[in-house]
């Protein structure tokens, strides 16, 4: 019987890196990569939460706040 | 002949895909270029075609490397396996960026007339690189 095909390389699934297959055991995660990996995949959150902010600092309530940081109040 | 298309095929790798210097097309490149690479349905042609294809691939994978594993030449056709590897940090065949470095292999073979490709076929491993980004299962189970 034929198998599926795996592919030699598989990403880590904490870091992204790409590890080969028979050496997974000896990966050791970069702490940047890791990093870098964890911002891509919440980029969608980010990209949302940016956009709240926004939307919250032109609301009435937000440019409040916004005047009394500036003013320190 | 042998030693001139190997070091043509190398050049369009190491500045071309690693370097990004997609204007190398305009000298090893001929206008009537023709890429025939099943991953890719629309015809590629010239140097600009080139371009555009090789472009994508760096806008996708920023990182892209490609490492040449073996080289031989007959004539005026050189034959190249190669690695690449690269970070998925833009949109490729309509998957978001994931992040993922992935590694596949391939090989590619160029026919060279007068100091510059006129045709090329490649093979590479596409269902490694969808796996690897998650786009389609490592593994099926009956």
């Amino acid at each position: 019987m034929v198998e599926f095909p795996q592919p030699q390389h598989t990403p880590c699934p904490a870091c992204g890196a790409s590890v080969p297959r028979e050496a997974d055991d000896d990966h050791v995660c970069d702490e940047e990569r890791r990093l870098d990996f964890l911002l891509i995949q919440h980029r969608v959150a980010l990209a949302g939460f940016d956009n709240q902010l926004a939307a919250w600092l032109d609301s009435p309530h937000g440019r409040f706040a916004a005047w009394c940081a500036k003013h320190g109040r | 002949m042998g030693d001139d298309t190997k070091r043509i095929a190398r050049r369009i790798i190491d500045e071309a895909f690693n370097s990004g210097r997609l204007e190398v097309a305009d000298e090893l490149i001929a206008s009537g270029w023709i890429e025939h690479d099943p991953a890719i349905p629309d015809p590629v042609t010239g140097p600009e075609g080139f371009k555009r294809v090789t472009g994508g691939y760096r806008a996708a994978f920023p990182d892209l490397n490609v490492t040449i594993e073996h080289q031989c030449a007959e004539g005026d056709t050189v034959c190249t396996r190669w690695t690449a590897r690269g970070t998925h940090q833009g949109e490729f065949w309509g998957v978001a960026p994931t992040g993922r470095e992935v590694t596949v292999s391939g090989i590619t073979m160029d026919r060279i007339q007068d100091g510059r490709m006129v045709e090329s076929w490649t093979n590479w491993d596409t269902l490694g690189l969808l796996q690897q980004l998650g786009a389609v299962p490592a593994a099926a189970h009956a």
